[in-house]
């Protein structure tokens, strides 16, 4: 399967170049900003109680 | 520091922008990543069944050269059966990334419905401020409380004039004092149920958050199996394997002269290629055919 | 890849559209957040020209 690319964060990822490793981290990142922003969210909303 | 209403959308709508580009991304990466996991360990395996095809081949005649013409045809028949034994484990390995992308689909649904759902917190909290704020200044009910107002005030001056007081403004006071309560308990019932959605969605919300961590932590497990059963599957092990190898031994314990009279290429094929291919049946028969179900 | 985006796309789709009246929730979130100031400034406009007529 062609991995092709993906955009994240202003940059453009070549998913069939990378490592195993570089892409765990890329995962690891982009699943930490998630979780980061939607703690974020949840704290904007609770603003009003 | 307390936002406005106007502040708090602003962030949730750039938040709803975000995420929908984090949630997919992340998806995209994750397939990503499970396909190189697979291809890895399959190249992993199959490299060390090429090794392990040239140590046998060598045992059975350390003389041997690649180079020679009698190679091609046994270079032929290895190409063919490690290119049999890689597309078996591929069938494996897709057998677990089919069930690994269902579950990363599943979690890009569960993530959305969780975006969405923070967003109609939000929604449903501006609401309830909007219907209170109507409860309190409603034109209507306003004018209805005037007017009660006014008829207990007429019904005062009455009284302290000593007058009598005309039945008909007591039924006027009545009627209006109850559509005053209808009037309350319709405004009630209204932000009633709009808090009953509220409890709803973060019900909902908290079992979307569960239900996500469940898939990553599935995720991980069978990505660990697929790696394990590939690195399993196959493998020499067997019963009917081992004389094989034996018999290799012995012929290497015989006097190179008496080796370098066989046609190596046709014992390569008899000890190491046949038994590896008939492996790969009976694998493709056994385990790869259950799963595909 | 394509096919999965593709996937990915609808599984999005399908995940949002399972909070009730969605499209009703984002339209009034977007209203909210661009709601101008334009309000406020017109009320203290008037209150300058009273204080001015006075």
């Amino acid at each position: 399967m062609k991995l092709g690319t993906v955009v994240y964060g202003n940059q453009i990822y070549n998913l069939d170049g990378m490592s195993l490793d570089e892409m765990k981290l890329l995962l690891q990142n982009i699943e930490n900003d998630k979780r980061e922003s939607i703690r974020i969210a949840k704290d904007v909303i609770k603003n009003n109680e | 520091m307390k936002l406005t209403n106007q502040q708090k959308c602003e962030n949730l709508l750039k938040f709803y922008d975000d995420s929908e580009n984090n949630i997919k991304a992340d998806a995209l990466v994750n397939r990503a990543y499970i396909d190189k996991v697979s291809k890895q360990t399959i190249n992993e395996k199959v490299n060390a069944q090429m090794n392990s095809i040239k140590t046998e081949i060598y045992n059975i005649n350390p003389k041997f050269k690649e180079g020679s013409k009698n190679y091609e045809a046994t270079k032929k028949l290895v190409s063919e059966t490690l290119s049999n034994y890689e597309q078996a484990l591929l069938d494996l390995s897709s057998f677990y990334d089919g069930k690994i992308e269902q579950l990363i689909l599943r979690k890009v649904e569960l993530e959305s419905s969780l975006i969405g759902s923070i967003l109609n917190e939000e929604y449903l909290n501006e609401n309830i401020e909007k219907r209170n704020n109507q409860k309190e200044n409603d034109s209507v009910k306003k004018s209805v409380k005037d007017n009660i107002k006014a008829v207990i005030e007429k019904i005062k001056n009455r009284r302290t004039a000593n007058a009598e007081v005309d039945p008909k403004m007591i039924t006027n006071l009545l009627d209006q004092q109850e559509v005053a309560i209808e009037l309350d308990e319709q405004f009630s019932n209204n932000i009633d149920k709009i808090i009953k959605d509220k409890n709803d969605n973060k019900d909902s919300m908290e079992k979307f958050e569960q239900e996500i961590s469940l898939i990553n932590s599935e995720i991980d497990k069978i990505n660990e199996r697929k790696k394990n059963s590939i690195y399993d599957a196959m493998e020499i092990g067997g019963k009917e394997l081992t004389p094989n190898v034996k018999k290799i031994k012995i012929f290497g314990r015989i006097t190179r002269f008496f080796v370098s009279r066989f046609n190596t290429a046709k014992v390569v094929q008899s000890t190491i290629i046949d038994p590896l291919n008939e492996r790969i049946e009976i694998f493709k028969v056994n385990e790869l055919s259950s799963m595909k179900g | 890849m394509d096919d999965f985006k593709m996937k990915v796309d609808e599984s999005y789709k399908k995940g949002i559209e399972k909070i009730p009246n969605f499209q009703k929730v984002l339209s009034e979130i977007t209203k909210t957040a661009q709601k101008d100031d334009l309000s406020l400034e017109l009320t203290n406009n008037n209150l300058d020209d009273r204080e001015m007529d006075l």
